[in-house]
């Protein structure tokens, strides 16, 4: 897509949504008069296909909040103050100037928007499984910007995510850094700034050996962990040649552009142009993240070996079971991890998933991120973040990390989200508790200092279950029924 | 899986240390078995005494500095002024808490072992429509590595199921703890399990129909359901004639041939063993009910996402509902806090209410199931009640478990705080009074790993 | 080789046609006298007169006098407009195998396997939708029935084009004659066609690259990048033989050349929002001639469309209300329990508005029938009271069409030097109550018959769309009597009896089921097309029941929305 309408596309785009669902309101009944009956009807109703977009938050201030930070500790009773959907101040003694709209967060806890660094959230197709290496596939080309499921994860607190290809293929395709601006235009889902990425997977998934193959169908390449790694160097040995190939062409042209004499001979070729190794070459030159589907120890240090002798490094190792068996050998070769709270033996390789994993691969200086892999499980990432204290003793701050500033980190995005300091974007959970406490949901999810979820006018199933009846009867208590 | 880990009790003990943290080091000394690498068999006779805890008997008020007296693997006393017996073995529990040991309602715990690419040490879903006649008991793998880590959360005590098809066959209520799977039943057939026909492709839910596959046209999944709801019914008059018949001749001589399936189902259809159906919408729960009338079945119903429909008349006619896992999605068109707000209706509606995962591995995450309901309008006492001593009224077994009370098995939870606090840490699980070890395939590995040396180069 | 086979079964298949009996058509001299003529492009005649020579007009107007030669037709009373044209048609191409996954993959990979079982089946080639190289105007096998059902519709001229693909190859442009040949294609190639729909399968593998949306647009763009470098290579080889290494043969990158020189327009199906976005940044990407085909939401994409300032083929093969962007937002908003319904009639209406809001836009566009031919002009009806002006529709239906093809000097509008293609009409073709009387392609007058009785099977009618398939246009289905029909829901179904009584086209009565009496209200018919609505207790609550059905015959099959509890397929016979 054209980047310099991206750069723009929030605001234009967002302006011209605003106008679209104006128009859907008054342009319509306008429309009627051309048939005598309609011009008699009540209005038309509003357009079902509207999506409103949250006001911008250009003065905000949230109040009398515990404010987890994420970056520098805990303020029992402070206050953040949004400027133009930036943390303009964040602390005890902030002033609220005159005219700022007011959220009142007395007795409730405010932490960093949630990160999820592992999501296939949004798309409309996620795997391009018939090869083992589609690297010029986008997941950019297959999000959507309407569905149900962005709007339950910001209702989880996620406002961020990294939505990835599915793991059926050893290079899955480029992924996409996303913002959970719900409503918004397609292209203002993307986190811009964000580094570009790309999805490599490893394992029983790019085996393929859990897949049922009908009778007669061919088994697809590799089929062994030996196999991939074969398909992972190929891919890059026919990259590093294509790499070679235009930077001779690159020489070459300049020499005959500046060569003007008779006798220089042909312009120079240019090789044909590689859309699957073009992203490849951008991975060697350090231009795109690797992120890497992962479960055994082996497979791991396996690609470690590989980008080292490619020239260079898998940034992020993502579900990384046995993680905690090779965290020096992660450390050492700059990757980061993200991982599961506690899945494990829903397969042969994640059998020896631990969920201390988070908590280990902490502690031996692994940056550790909690993901969710999943629309469901991107609800609750603050329960699952929990559990590294649970498993192996994480310290509550460096809990928290797990699913704001680091992934925040892994992403490269930290310097515009991931805490609550000041200049940085105001992606914020309200929670009505402890995140970590039993008890706790989000209440309320911004934005860029937009209100992107907010409990009171959630459609909840009380609100479903009064539409339905007028009122239940008085409860009664909880009695014994097969007694 | 490793016996290496297993034996190597040093490590293992450096390891609970670790784990047990600063707050319990004190209390280590005055406990410490011999080993805490196997279950030890406690003396005959001898009494463990746990002290200065909170007591949630769960049944009853908190006592806040109480004493439990466990001997012989049932609790002999509880409360503020109890008496340690002389010769007990103490635990001091102060600032820690007991609870009852947790139930899950529903798990395939000891069934299976890994999900995918490793059939062989699943038995969970027999071929067949109707097995009334399999018994999950008979394949419960006692030395299942899941069942350890689960044990360690404080689950003590589980429902685990066959799966699949019409009848998937009978339950067993079963300790997590025991040298054969006999060893740990509580309830050895403890309800016989259905599964209500359903139309595929609402919500994504795991429980759907027997064998509706996502090829067919809403017209033949609709013939299938119809098909299916028919077979039941046609199954169900049979059990009811063959019931009726075996009670009518005693004698071997005037009785019809044995049928095996149709002997499994006398239970039920005399309404003695419960019949427990997984249905998730209001239509199929219609349906049980609607069984149930015809039959005169004692129903159990589980998963039932969409039982808010349902819950006054659920609540009148005493069906108790095993709710979850509350991690599930809701069907696009759903409230978006349906799946975690339904428990709690159910419960203030009268609604007797448990808590299930429907999984062997994730059982061990049964109370956050249940903390993720009650941040939805689930009152937090009602949440503790679903996991103990509602799963236990359920099940027919409150006279043994689901509470702290004198008399009643020995499943007890020591542990840092609530237990549907992730945060919260277990010190001690009590199975029949016997403490459990921490030790499973995570802990271990978890051990060894931990005290990796740093890498050298090679010598 | 291939080539020249096809060539000769084509032959074959004109030879039949020639050797068939004589239709009913008519060739010659004609002038049609005391007409009302559209022209679109010169305003209405109110009574005047057209003299066809040769298969061309030669003269319109008003003081224009039939020539001594010429078959004179009085058609006092009627109106004549230009022959319509469609530009979304398949008309005389194999229907090809549907691949198991849609534009979103997932499928098991039954796609390919269809496919060949396809290419075994004498007659039909392994139509995988990944072969710009295609050329229509080769393969065109209408049926003389094929024809004439769409002619009778008041269509003359067809686009016709592979409905499914990522290449699907280039289109002609075919006029409705009863023997159609290259010889008579209008005009060949258009346009190269493309689409977003891939082989089929997912995770699973074992089909054929690309099956997904994700592997399509990769492969379009690596294609196109793959023309260009061929265009260059080939140039190079022209200008300078000696020395130069020869270019392989490729016959799709061949076909691609002239697309990425922008001589040859792309026509790119692209119904949603992104759709139309991603075309367009295709597009973008190698300087494409774009046309985008389709655009049903191309009312939430005025932005890019106004942007591109190129012509947009608008189908009015409406979609469901839940399959249009912005319905899955509306889901997870908080909105009363009760209203899905109230929801989708207005999400029809905005749909409908399309055309409209794309007028209002200042975006050039031709009116298609999105391949549903038979529900084209009640479905340009609905555009109208949806706003869109009247001669704005008419002039989408002909001569913005024919701008679009490429053959605005030979037809799209009443013209002397155009093609004699025509429809005459008893009343307003645009009207409640126009029926289409004869059509004149390339000056063969042909007459035309009530419309046949739609095809059932698969492929016909999706439950709860409007339209006419029976029936003249506007003629309403007799439906007075009694009915027994049947809701079915997941676990059980439901029976109930309807006696209903008719008055044009609305009705009334009562419906009956174990559960009592109640009164149907708001009953509509619109063509065989049924709505209305009932209350009924359910649970002890009052329930709203809202009902749309078509009629074939003494059949109904449609569907019921109760209230929040979901939406129910019915069917049912009237009683004898």
């Amino acid at each position: 897509m054209n980047n310099a309408k991206r750069l723009d596309g929030v605001t234009a785009r967002s302006a011209w949504a605003c106008a679209w669902s104006i128009a859907a309101l008054t342009v319509l009944p306008a429309v009627q008069p051309s048939s005598r009956v309609a011009a008699q009807e009540p209005p038309a109703p509003p357009s079902p296909f509207a999506m409103p977009v949250p006001p911008v938050g250009r003065l905000v201030a949230i109040t009398n909040a515990t404010i987890m930070t994420a970056s520098h500790g805990t303020i029992p009773h402070g206050t953040i103050l949004i400027r133009d959907g930036r943390i303009a101040a964040v602390g005890a003694d902030v002033q609220v100037p005159a005219g700022a709209q007011v959220i009142d967060a007395t007795g409730k806890y405010v932490t960093p928007g949630i990160i999820d660094a592992h999501s296939h959230t949004a798309l409309e197709a996620v795997n391009e499984g018939t090869q083992s290496v589609t690297a010029e596939v986008r997941i950019e080309d297959a999000l959507r910007q309407d569905p149900v499921s962005l709007y339950r994860e910001l209702a989880g607190g996620v406002t961020s995510a990294l939505v990835l290809h599915g793991s059926a293929n050893t290079i899955g395709g480029q992924s996409i850094t996303i913002k959970l601006r719900y409503g918004l235009p397609v292209d203002s889902l993307i986190f811009q700034g964000a580094p570009p990425g790309i999805k490599f997977a490893l394992g029983e998934n790019v085996r393929q050996t859990n897949v049922n193959i009908q009778p007669g169908q061919p088994r697809r390449y590799p089929f062994t962990r030996m196999g991939v790694e074969e398909t992972l160097r190929d891919a890059f040995t026919r990259a590093s040649e294509y790499r070679t190939r235009w930077q001779a062409y690159r020489a070459d042209s300049t020499a005959w552009t500046r060569n003007r004499s008779r006798t220089r001979g042909a312009e120079p070729l240019p090789p044909a142009r590689d859309l699957e190794l073009d992203p490849l070459v951008e991975v060697m030159e350090g231009r795109r993240q690797v992120h890497a589907h992962s479960y055994r120890a082996d497979e791991i240090l396996m690609l470690i070996n590989v980008a080292r002798d490619f020239g260079f490094h898998v940034n992020d190792f993502t579900h990384v079971l046995e993680g905690y068996r090779v965290a020096d050998e992660m450390v050492a070769a700059g990757s980061t991890g993200s991982t599961f709270a506690d899945m494990w033996a829903y397969k042969m390789e994640a059998y020896y998933a631990i969920p201390h994993n988070a908590a280990l691969m902490a502690e031996r200086g692994v940056v550790v991120s909690v993901n969710s892999d999943s629309d469901e499980r991107a609800r609750r990432l603050y329960q699952e973040a929990a559990k590294a204290m649970h498993y192996g003793g994480t310290p509550e701050d460096e809990a928290l990390r797990m699913i704001t500033l680091n992934p925040a980190r892994q992403l490269g995005v930290s310097d515009r989200v991931g805490s609550i300091d000041v200049g940085k974007d105001a992606d914020i959970a309200i929670f009505t508790g402890h995140p970590f406490a039993p008890g706790s949901r989000v209440d309320m999810t911004l934005i860029d200092g937009r209100v992107f979820f907010d409990r009171t006018t959630a459609p909840t199933l009380e609100a479903r279950m009064q539409q339905r009846q007028p009122r239940r009867p008085p409860a009664r208590a909880a009695s014994g029924g097969v007694e | 899986m490793n016996n290496a880990g297993r034996l190597d009790g040093l490590t293992a003990k450096a390891m609970r240390a670790a784990l047990v943290g600063v707050a319990a080091v004190a209390v280590l000394p005055a406990v410490q078995p011999s080993s805490r690498l196997a279950a030890q068999a406690p003396v005959p006779g001898r009494a463990t005494a746990i002290t200065n805890a909170t007591v949630v008997p769960v049944v009853g008020a908190r006592i806040p500095r109480g004493t439990v007296v466990i001997q012989d693997g049932r609790i002999a006393a509880v409360g503020a002024n109890v008496p340690v017996p002389a010769g007990a073995e103490v635990i001091d529990a102060n600032g820690l808490f007991v609870y009852p040991g947790l139930m899950d309602g529903g798990t395939q715990l000891g069934l299976t072992e890994i999900g995918n690419g490793a059939d062989g040490p699943t038995d969970l879903r027999e071929l067949g429509d109707f097995n009334p006649h399999d018994d999950a008991l008979t394949a419960v793998n006692p030395f299942s590595e899941i069942i350890p880590t689960v044990r360690v959360n404080g689950i003590t005590t589980v429902l685990t199921s066959p799966q699949g098809n019409q009848i998937s066959g009978q339950s067993a209520l079963i300790d997590l703890n025991g040298w054969t799977a006999r060893e740990m039943a509580e309830l050895p057939r403890a309800g016989m399990i259905f599964t209500y026909p359903r139309a595929g492709g609402g919500g994504g839910f795991g429980g759907g129909g027997g064998g509706g596959g996502q090829q067919q046209t809403p017209e033949q999944q609709r013939e299938r359901v119809q098909r299916e709801a028919r077979a039941l019914r046609d199954y169900l008059a049979n059990a009811r004639a063959y019931a009726e018949v075996r009670s009518r001749t005693t004698d071997s001589a005037s009785r019809p041939p044995v049928n095996l399936a149709m002997e499994a189902m006398i239970p039920v259809m005399r309404g003695e063993s419960p019949a427990i159906f997984d249905v998730e919408t209001a239509d199929q729960i219609r349906g049980v009910l609607s069984l149930a009338d015809s039959f005169g079945l004692k129903v159990i119903l589980r998963g039932a996402s969409y039982a808010w429909e349902l819950a006054d008349t659920l609540a009148a006619r005493h069906i108790p509902v095993i709710v979850g896992p509350t991690t599930q999605l809701p069907a696009p068109g759903d409230p978006y806090d349906m799946i975690y707000a339904n428990p709690g209706v159910l419960a203030r509606a009268g609604v007797q209410i448990a808590f299930r995962t429907n999984s062997a591995s994730d059982s061990r995450n049964v109370a956050y199931n249940a903390a993720l309901a009650t941040a939805y309008g689930l009152d937090p006492e009602e949440a503790l009640r679903a996991l103990t001593i509602n799963p236990a009224r359920i099940f027919g077994v409150q006279d043994r478990l689901g509470s702290i009370e004198a008399g009643k098995v020995a499943n007890l939870i020591v542990t840092t705080g609530d237990p549907l606090d992730v945060r919260t840490t277990m010190k001690y699980v009590f199975i029949r009074g016997q403490s459990m070890p921490f030790d499973d395939v995570h802990t271990r590995e978890y051990e060894r790993w931990r005290n990796r040396p740093r890498p050298a180069p090679r010598p | 080789m291939r080539r020249a086979s096809k060539r000769a079964a084509w032959m074959c298949a004109a030879l039949t046609a020639f050797l068939a009996p004589p239709a009913a058509a008519q060739e010659g001299t004609w002038a049609l006298t005391n007409v009302r003529i559209e022209t679109v492009t010169h305003g209405v005649i109110e009574r005047g007169t057209i003299v066809i020579r040769d298969g061309l007009i030669v003269a319109v107007g008003a003081d224009v006098t039939a020539p001594a030669d010429a078959r004179v037709l009085d058609l006092s009373g009627r109106t004549v407009f230009p022959g319509l044209i469609d530009l979304t048609s398949s008309l005389g191409l194999p229907a090809p195998p549907t691949p198991a996954g849609g534009p979103g993959g997932g499928g098991g990979g039954g796609g390919a396997a269809a496919a060949a079982a396809a290419a075994n089946q004498p007659g039909q080639r392994a139509y995988v939708g990944l072969e710009p190289e295609r050329l229509v105007a080769d393969e065109l096998r209408p049926t003389a029935a094929d024809i004439k059902a769409a002619r009778d519709l008041g269509f003359t001229v067809v686009l016709s084009a592979p409905a499914r693909g990522a290449f699907r190859g280039r289109s002609a442009l075919v006029p409705l004659r009863d023997s159609v040949t290259t010889r008579e294609v209008v005009r060949s190639p258009v346009a190269l066609h493309l689409g977003y729909q891939g082989i089929g399968g997912g995770f699973g593998g074992g089909s054929r690259y690309p099956a997904t949306l994700l592997g399509v647009i990769a492969y379009e763009r690596q294609k196109f990048y793959d023309a260009r470098r061929q265009s260059m290579l080939l140039d190079r080889y022209r200008t300078n033989p000696r020395g130069t290494p020869r270019p392989p043969n490729d016959e799709a990158l061949d076909a691609l050349i002239p697309v990425v020189k922008g001589e040859l327009p792309v026509f790119f199906a692209a119904s949603n929002e992104n759709e139309i976005r991603r075309a367009i940044d295709i597009a973008h990407e190698f300087n494409l001639k774009l046309t985008i085909v389709g655009a049903a939401e191309g009312f939430r994409a005025l932005d890019v469309l106004q942007a591109e300032h190129r012509p947009v083929i608008v189908s009015v093969d409406y979609p469901r209300s839940t399959d249009v962007t912005g319905w899955q937002y509306r889901n997870a908003q908080r909105h009363p329990s009760n209203d899905s319904a109230a929801a989708d009639s207005a999400g029809q209406r905005v749909l409908q508005g399309n055309p409209a809001a794309l007028m209002r836009a200042g975006v050039r566009f031709a009116l298609a029938s999105g391949g549903r031919a038979p529900d084209f002009l009640a479905n340009v009806r609905k555009a109208i009271a949806a706003g869109l002006p009247r001669d704005s529709a008419l002039a989408a239906m002909t001569i913005r069409a024919a701008e679009i093809a490429g053959v605005a000097e030979q037809l799209g509008s009443i013209e002397a030097g155009k093609a004699a293609n025509l429809v005459v009409s008893e009343g307003d073709l645009l009207g409640d109550s126009g029926k289409v009387r004869m059509v004149f392609v390339d000056g063969i007058r042909y007459p035309v018959d009530p419309p046949p009785a739609p095809a059932a099977g698969p492929g016909g009618r999706r439950f709860g769309r409007g339209g006419n398939g029976q029936g003249q246009p506007g003629e309403a289905a007799q439906v007075a009597g009694t009915w027994d029909i049947t809701v079915t829901t997941p676990n059980t179904s439901y029976p109930s009896t309807l006696v209903l009584t008719q008055n044009g086209s609305t009705f009334g009565g009562t419906m009956s089921t174990e559960m009592g009496s109640t009164a149907i209200n708001g009953g509509s018919i619109e063509g065989r097309h049924l709505i209305w609505t009932a209350q009924i207790q359910i649970q002890g609550q009052e329930t709203a029941l809202s009902y749309s059905a078509d009629v074939t015959g003494n059949r109904i099959t449609g569907n019921v929305t109760a209230g929040e509890m979901g939406t129910f397929p019915f069917t049912g016979e009237k009683r004898p």
